[in-house]
């Protein structure tokens, strides 16, 4: 009898599983754990836990073609890196979707010290980044999140999810290490000795990245 | 002369940009910069530039003057030693874009690797996303509470990182959530645990209420009803309590917490004083009942 229970247990949970992956096909885009709870009739972290066991086991199996993206609050499905060029010729897409080094500088800016002002991103710059910005945009990388409170209530601009999935991390805090540029100008100053650290150094880029521990970056 | 020759005429992301070529292709650091070797390659880079007709952004002649004036104030003598370095400045500048080109050779490496993850539109059966009015009162209770405790989450983190961590820890009293509990419960409900675990805000919240239900069933102010094991790992989340019909009527009842009260309280004066803690504000001091979960963070 007691076997009999678990049995059923189990396939309770396949059936679940099966729900869950049947809502992510369809999806498409990421879809938050307390919405699918709510259509399961189970709780948001027990969903993120069958997603990421999902991740680890079926998703991880050379036979699978997807992979299952857990992020914070929501999880996703996507084509394996692995075949773009098989998906390229069968759908006829041709070659694209290559980031120029300049829109890739854009792009680090925004991903390490988010969220940022265009003007803090011509500023690292040393020129106007107007086209890469706009181009990031389109693309889906970057997006407003929101307005600073300053005079002209300048556009805040940080990245989005399709930029974790194509960079392959599931939070910010798995960038790779090296980037801040508020860290550059602190290992700067230290360099150049007490006496010359200039006072504005931490002060000067408050567009903060300041809650980001690097110890955690490890794991990327 | 001829080694500069080969980047004179390439073309650079701004002047910050060329800065940096030079001063690698001159192999100095950043933070002792040969000013006056620099600006005059820089001079000789746009003087070459001009040459060719090649379109110079202004950025590039607002940078010539900086330059100018970083070099002259480099000739004072300087009265002050704990004046600033005049290339400070500058030498910042330069490592923000280096740290930002070092970032995006990372990102580029990860782009190579992930950039061929693609995901689809969602399907083309027209959604229709129009809200139902005809929604069960039971759930829409259940969802307020839940975007009320987010909304106090938010607020409090706000408040706890305007702060600094000098207050990192926060008391989360378990008399008061029992009386938050025994709210949930108003009106004859029965409620999972999952459902009540879902009001806690943070992790001494979350420890606060197990606390206080496992409290609550052992006064034998809740029964359990029903349970659903759905998955390993996760047993009980599932437990369906109720309120215990027979115990709302005893007067005795109250909130006896026997066994974390101080010795001289009388189970009365013991309950004013878990009325009251529970009004008062939960970072306070004053909650001396001893039950209490702490933030190990």
């Amino acid at each position: 009898m007691n076997e009999n229970g678990t049995g059923d247990r189990l396939a309770g949970v396949r059936e679940t599983e099966a729900a869950l992956e049947a809502i992510l096909f369809a999806a498409g885009h990421p879809v938050e754990y307390t919405k699918i709870g709510d259509a399961l009739g189970i709780a948001p972290r027990d969903v993120r836990t069958l997603a990421e066991h999902m991740r680890d086991t079926k998703y991880s199996a050379p036979g699978s073609g997807l992979h299952m993206l857990t992020f914070a609050e929501s999880c996703q499905l996507c084509t394996r890196e692995d075949f773009l060029p098989q998906i390229r010729e069968a759908l006829g897409i041709r070659r694209g979707g290559n980031l120029s080094p300049s829109s890739l500088e854009v792009l680090a800016v925004v991903a390490y010290n988010q969220p940022v002002t265009r003007a803090f991103i011509d500023t690292v710059r040393g020129v106007d980044s107007a086209y890469a910005v706009g181009s990031l945009i389109d693309r889906d990388l970057i997006c407003q999140t929101g307005r600073l409170d300053a005079p002209g209530r300048p556009m805040l601009l940080g990245t989005t999810d399709k930029f974790l999935r194509v960079f392959g991390l599931s939070d910010l805090s798995e960038l790779p290490e090296a980037g801040s540029v508020a860290a550059a100008v602190e290992s700067l100053t230290e360099q150049a000795g007490p006496d010359e650290a200039g006072s504005d150094a931490e002060t000067s880029d408050g567009a903060g990245d300041g809650d980001r521990p690097g110890a955690d970056t490890e794991k990327a | 002369m001829e080694e500069t020759l080969t980047y004179r005429l390439e073309k650079f992301e701004g002047p910050l940009d060329l800065l940096l070529s030079l001063i690698k292709k001159n192999k100095m650091k950043i933070e002792d910069i040969r000013i006056s070797e620099i600006c005059d390659q820089y001079f000789e880079y746009i003087a070459q530039a001009a040459e060719l007709d090649m379109e110079l952004a202004v950025e590039f002649l607002v940078m010539a003057s900086d330059l100018m004036l970083i070099k002259s104030r480099m000739l004072l003598p300087r009265e002050d030693p704990g004046e600033a370095d005049p290339r400070a400045g500058l030498a910042e500048a330069l490592a923000r874009l280096q740290a930002a080109k070092r970032a995006a050779a990372l990102l580029s490496e990860r782009y190579a690797k992930y950039g061929g993850r693609m995901a689809k539109e969602t399907d083309e059966i027209s959604p229709d996303r129009s809200f139902v009015a005809d929604q069960d009162p039971q759930k829409l209770y259940g969802l307020m509470r839940r975007m009320l405790a987010e909304l106090r989450a938010a607020d409090e983190k706000i408040a706890t990182s305007a702060v600094t961590p000098l207050v990192a820890r926060k008391i989360v009293s378990v008399e008061q959530k029992i009386h938050g509990i025994l709210g949930h419960f108003g009106g004859g409900r029965s409620s999972s645990l999952a459902e009540l675990l879902d009001d806690a805000a943070s992790r001494p919240e979350l420890v606060a209420i197990f606390i206080g239900v496992l409290e609550l069933v052992r006064m034998k102010r809740l029964v359990i009803t029903g349970g659903r094991d759905d998955f390993d790992g996760l047993e009980g989340i599932g437990t369906v309590f109720t309120v215990n019909p027979e115990f709302a009527e005893d007067p005795e009842a109250g909130l006896v917490l026997d066994d974390y009260a101080s010795a001289e309280e009388t189970p009365e004066e013991n309950k004013k004083n878990g009325e009251k803690t529970g009004k008062s504000d939960e970072n306070s001091d004053e909650n001396s009942g001893g039950n209490k979960s702490e933030d190990p963070a």
